[in-house]
């Protein structure tokens, strides 16, 4: 006899669909906006070779919360998140700013690839704080087949790996930022 | 200059390509799709098979698959499942190895571009994938110890078995090495369990390993069975080089039938890339038998219990590939009854299709996609399975596309047993 479905797991999977449209703001603050997040107009050289050295956990990454480097220290030292190479995403409530970008240059269809992301609040990254990476597609009803892994960096960047989007048409890209006891999302579309 | 020379030029301009007859024009955004399914890249590699690309253990794999000492009463082989000269495919509904089995078999053209193997994606490579029907009592119904023995026994493997892995276990002592033996989960009091059980850890681990080798050089075998030389190739060529007489290589109908394809009927969005599959699982609402298949979700459960996944100890990068590729697998997205996407490289030779093999041609099959008669219920997870509602016409045109899909022409010496399981020097 042919099965019933197992309405448990797609009534959650609707109720996260559901949680994660939330609000138009969060679609207004979505991809690329005008804003340059304080703090950034002294850019180094990005050093991508200090990436992936965070710890290595299946949960959330959490960053260090108790870092001895100042907030302005830490700040002289962000990537220039105007270059075109990035995207930035303001959270739906406004109180983050998500900058991320594709650490192959491109967001392949498809492939594996992994993402840098830094969160920045008042200009300055995020200390102490959990990110999750998740991706949807709303025309087919259903998200990636995997749970990518964020890692912190000891600059306090993420390095998202597992990431994969395995067919073209509309995504969204959903950044869930836990701090303390309350979380933001900062969403942003994609078409591949 | 006549009006229609002006119109030619303008679609060389911006990149459109007319047909032969000049009837068919293709945008710029279907251009663009179809660029992206042609050429076939090389297979990608298998970091967590050393010998993957290794042609000595591709000419030792090929006399695996070839040879039906494999087997329980020396009957079957790979290639009674996967028959060469029927597409590496059966041509049944359902395979049937020593006895009768529950899905259809699936092609082996273009394997080794594969993300996961079987209809319900319980393997994550080919090497592990071809060591299960060995040991399953319904297709090859032997046994591990077997398989060793007679490779250890015959002379010509034996070589090529050193040349490519180094020594085998100390098979000669029949005491560490029963003739038969193998892990029977669930049946500790089967023959071949009760022999498994008797040998000692290390000797387990030692025929272990061999065995994941045994698939390691089919695997490097069925790497080579490619088809990338399709009408279809050709017509693309054709759309990248602005050359009409390769773009004439499709007729009309199946041009119309690439346009449906990458178009209105959608089946790109699932039959992806090259391979013409987005190599994960869906639910397209096929109709199902009694027997209550669930397809993927439980494949993925049997995926994460088995000691050949990109996770164990027998995969040769140490667990690299497995930790993303199996450790982040979500457990909850699989909704309803979801099955591998085939390719569509020659699919108008492995009829019949779909898991349970429900069509028996290709107008069948995309009938169903345009009219979904008899579908199962739709699934929230896959709503983009809807019907097409394609006319007569339309739904000819896209079965003529899917036989210029169509190149068979692998060399003759890798459709049969080698003359020699090792290469000559």
């Amino acid at each position: 006899m042919r099965g019933v479905p197992d309405l448990a797991p797609i009534l959650i999977v609707l109720v996260l669909f559901g949680a994660c449209l939330g609000s138009k703001s969060s679609q207004e603050g979505c991809a690329c906006g005008p804003e340059r997040p304080s703090g950034t107009e002294k850019n180094a050289p990005e050093d991508h070779a200090a990436a992936g050295t965070g710890p290595s956990t299946e949960e959330p990454a959490t960053s260090e919360p108790n870092d001895s480097r100042s907030a302005e220290a830490m700040a002289s030292s962000l990537p220039d998140f105007a270059d075109p190479s990035w995207t930035r995403v303001t959270s739906r409530a406004g109180k983050y700013l998500v900058c991320w970008r594709s650490l192959s240059g491109s967001v392949p269809r498809n492939q594996d690839f992994e993402l840098e992301a830094w969160v920045l609040k008042d200009g300055a990254p995020v200390r102490g704080a959990e990110l999750t990476v998740s991706a949807w597609m709303p025309a087919h009803g259903h998200g990636m087949l995997r749970q990518p892994q964020a890692r912190v960096n000891e600059d306090g960047s993420f390095r998202v790996a597992g990431m994969l989007l395995h067919m073209r048409g509309h995504w969204q890209l959903f950044f869930e930022v836990l701090e303390g006891s309350l979380s933001e999302t900062a969403e942003c579309a994609l078409d591949l | 200059m006549s009006a229609s020379l002006v119109l030619l030029g303008l679609a060389l301009v911006v990149g459109q390509a007319p047909a032969a007859d000049g009837a068919l024009v293709f945008s710029d955004e279907e251009r663009a799709v179809l660029l992206e399914l042609s050429p076939v890249p090389g297979p990608p590699g298998d970091p967590t098979n050393a010998v993957f690309e290794s042609a000595a253990a591709a000419r030792l794999g090929q006399a695996l698959f070839f040879d039906a000492r494999l087997s329980a009463d020396g009957s079957i082989s790979c290639a009674s499942c996967h028959v060469p000269a029927k597409s590496w495919t059966d041509g049944k509904p359902l395979a049937s190895g020593l006895s009768g089995l529950s899905r259809h078999t699936m092609t082996l053209w273009n394997v080794a571009h594969s993300r996961w193997f079987f209809w319900d994606g319980r393997k994550d490579s080919l090497w592990s994938q071809a060591l299960a029907p060995l040991e399953d009592p319904r297709e090859h119904g032997t046994s591990r110890l077997a398989i060793l023995h007679v490779i250890a026994a015959d002379a010509g493997y034996a070589r090529a078995w050193r040349e490519v892995f180094g020594e085998l276990p100390a098979l000669d002592d029949a005491r560490r090495f029963p003739p038969e033996g193998r892990p029977v989960p669930g049946e500790p009091e089967h023959a071949h369990a009760l022999a498994w059980a008797s040998m000692s850890p290390e000797d387990q681990e030692a025929a272990t390993r061999a065995f994941a080798n045994v698939g390691k050089a089919i695997a490097a075998f069925e790497r080579r069975i490619e088809s990338r030389a399709a009408p279809f190739d050709r017509f693309v060529e054709g759309l990248r080089e602005h050359d009409a007489a390769k773009v004439a290589t499709l007729d009309a109908r199946a041009q119309r039938g690439a346009r449906l394809f990458v178009g209105e009927a959608r089946c790109v969005v699932c039959h992806d890339g090259p391979s013409f599959t987005d190599l994960e699982f869906h639910d397209n609402r096929v109709p199902v038998g009694e027997g209550g298949d669930p397809g993927r979700k439980l494949g993925l459960r049997r995926l994460r219990d088995d000691p050949f996944n990109a996770l164990g100890a027998f995969a040769d990068d140490g667990g690299e590939t497995g930790r993303i590729k199996l450790g982040l697998l979500t457990r909850d997205v699989h909704l309803g009854k979801q099955f591998k996407t085939p390719t569509l490289r020659n699919a108008a030779r492995t009829a019949p299709y779909m898991h349970e093999g429900q069509f028996a041609t290709l107008a069948e099959v995309v009938r169903f996609y345009s009219r979904l008669e008899n579908a199962s219920p739709e699934n929230p997870s896959e709503r983009i399975v809807q019907p097409l509602d394609l006319s007569v016409e339309e739904e000819a045109d896209l079965v003529a596309f899917l036989e210029s899909l169509t190149d068979e022409s692998l060399p003759a010496e890798l459709r049969g047993p080698p003359p020699t399981p090792y290469l000559p020097r």
